[in-house]
């Protein structure tokens, strides 16, 4: 199979050229974005080139120890800067975070291994890290935004949970409108992607193969993998996070821990 | 089940140590029908949301049935309860689902349940976002009086209702067996013989 044609650097920073559109844009129109569009450039580029320094290591050294230890840097670093920049409490959260998304992206990811790509190594660098991140990068925002959905609506909607509990339900009645909407909100979108896949776009992962030399039609039997893989972790993670958190958020009497669970407004 | 003997002796109840309303000193024997009364802001749903464990106790005790407060106890209380809070928040959906998850699973509403508080079986069919607060208030009552609780809490039920048919409600309630917190600005309460008042200690 032969690889992509390799991009010089000059070639790539002729790339850059195209920005001067966007740029020009932001300028005439004074969207005050110009700055911020700067310094995301930078980040990217530089973000990249280290990631695909480390990535050559990785790749080269392929071991599982390593592997994981690098998954697990890579979960911290996502599941707190969401968290940071959602309405929940990073202290409360951040563990519990963790703890689902580990459990969802490692069991899929071992199960795509075993059972789908058959690798020998199940920790092989090239798919764990690269499937992993793929898993973690589409879950974890679903992810927050469920567990939000669900604290907020429960704190604004204070009235209608304490009537559900005052009548009588358990808790896990109670709550099981908000674990409902919230599910339904996170899940939605990829009914959604998978609807439309093929069909309005071609998606990155395979692009990227095709780019890189792969046969069509062994793309999107990976494209197909990954897509239910996705689907089947983001609804494991958000279950897991959901239950994970449901002990530290709810007092032994059922009410909600306001000041343990969302930040102050 | 008989409804529960509830205590409080000088208990204040509060929030993350906050107190909100107390020191209260009230004994509610089963079948007690209590209008509870005081000033805007005094604490009168506080006390009801304090006795059914939304609000931590702070000081003083809090009793049922000669057991001091703990949390089985209050989701038992609760079992026994049927709250109506002044809110009203009844949630989204349609009424059919609302009701299925209000009542007992093999409990079904029958046409008379409904007529005697002027609804009819078409409410069935709406979804609670389109009910009037009034109809909203009587969908309530009914679902609450079809579990049969020993204990009612009832905050502001009769607000959006006509003279007839507050009246309707206030006899129906008097005359149950169960025992009955009220709070309301309505007077009509407080013409009903059955019911005592208490009038409610101002918070410091």
């Amino acid at each position: 199979m032969k690889g992509a044609p390799d991009i010089s650097w000059l070639a790539l920073a002729s790339c850059f050229l195209l920005l001067l559109i966007p740029l020009a844009v932001t300028a005439r129109l004074r969207l005050g974005l110009t700055r911020d569009l700067l310094v995301a450039v930078c980040r990217m580029t530089l973000q990249l080139i280290l990631a695909g320094l480390y990535l050559g290591y990785l790749f080269k050294w392929n071991h599982p120890g390593m592997n994981l230890a690098w998954l697990a840097v890579m979960l911290v670093a996502a599941s707190g800067s969401v968290l940071y920049n959602s309405a929940l409490r990073w202290r409360t959260f951040i563990v519990p975070a963790f703890l689902a998304l580990a459990l969802a992206t490692l069991g899929i990811v071992l199960y795509l291994n075993a059972f789908v790509v058959r690798l020998e190594n199940l920790f092989e660098a090239r798919y764990l890290i690269v499937l992993g991140g793929m898993l973690l990068g589409n879950c974890l925002s679903a992810n927050i935004i469920s567990a939000s959905r669900f604290y907020q609506a429960i704190d604004q909607n204070r009235s209608a949970y304490e009537s559900r509990l005052g009548n009588g339900a358990p808790l896990n009645v109670a709550l099981r409108p908000y674990v409902k909407d919230s599910l339904t909100a996170a899940l939605r979108p990829g009914i959604a992607a998978m609807m439309t896949m093929g069909l309005v776009s071609l998606p990155g992962m395979m692009t990227g193969q095709m780019l890189g030399g792969s046969d069509p039609g062994v793309a999107i039997k990976y494209q197909i993998a990954i897509m239910i893989a996705i689907f089947t972790c983001t609804t494991l993670s958000i279950s897991l996070f959901l239950l994970f958190t449901k002990r530290v958020c709810f007092d032994p009497q059922g009410n909600l821990r306001t000041h343990l669970v969302l930040k102050p407004k | 089940m008989p409804a529960p003997t509830i205590q409080l002796q000088d208990t204040v109840f509060g929030h993350l140590g906050t107190p909100i309303v107390g020191p209260v000193n009230l004994t509610i024997s089963p079948g007690d029908k209590l209008l509870l009364e005081g000033p805007s802001g005094c604490g009168k749903t506080s006390l009801l949301r304090g006795i059914l464990g939304f609000l931590n106790k702070l000081q003083g005790s809090y009793q049922i049935d000669n057991e001091e407060i703990s949390p089985p106890a209050i989701w038992h209380l609760r079992q026994q309860a049927g709250y109506i809070s002044q809110e009203l928040q009844l949630g989204t959906g349609s009424v059919r689902d609302w009701l299925k998850e209000s009542l007992p699973p093999t409990r079904e509403l029958h046409e008379t349940e409904l007529s005697r508080f002027q609804l009819t079986k078409a409410v069935l069919e709406q979804s609670l976002e389109d009910l009037s607060r009034g109809e909203r208030q009587r969908l309530a009552l009914v679902a609450m009086l079809a579990r049969e609780p020993q204990l009612y809490l009832l905050d502001e039920v009769t607000s959006a209702l006509n003279e007839s048919l507050r009246k309707l409600v206030v006899s129906h309630i008097a005359r149950t067996q169960a025992t009955v917190l009220v709070v309301s600005h309505d007077a009509i309460w407080k013409e009903c013989e059955a019911f005592r008042s208490y009038p409610l200690p101002v918070t410091s």
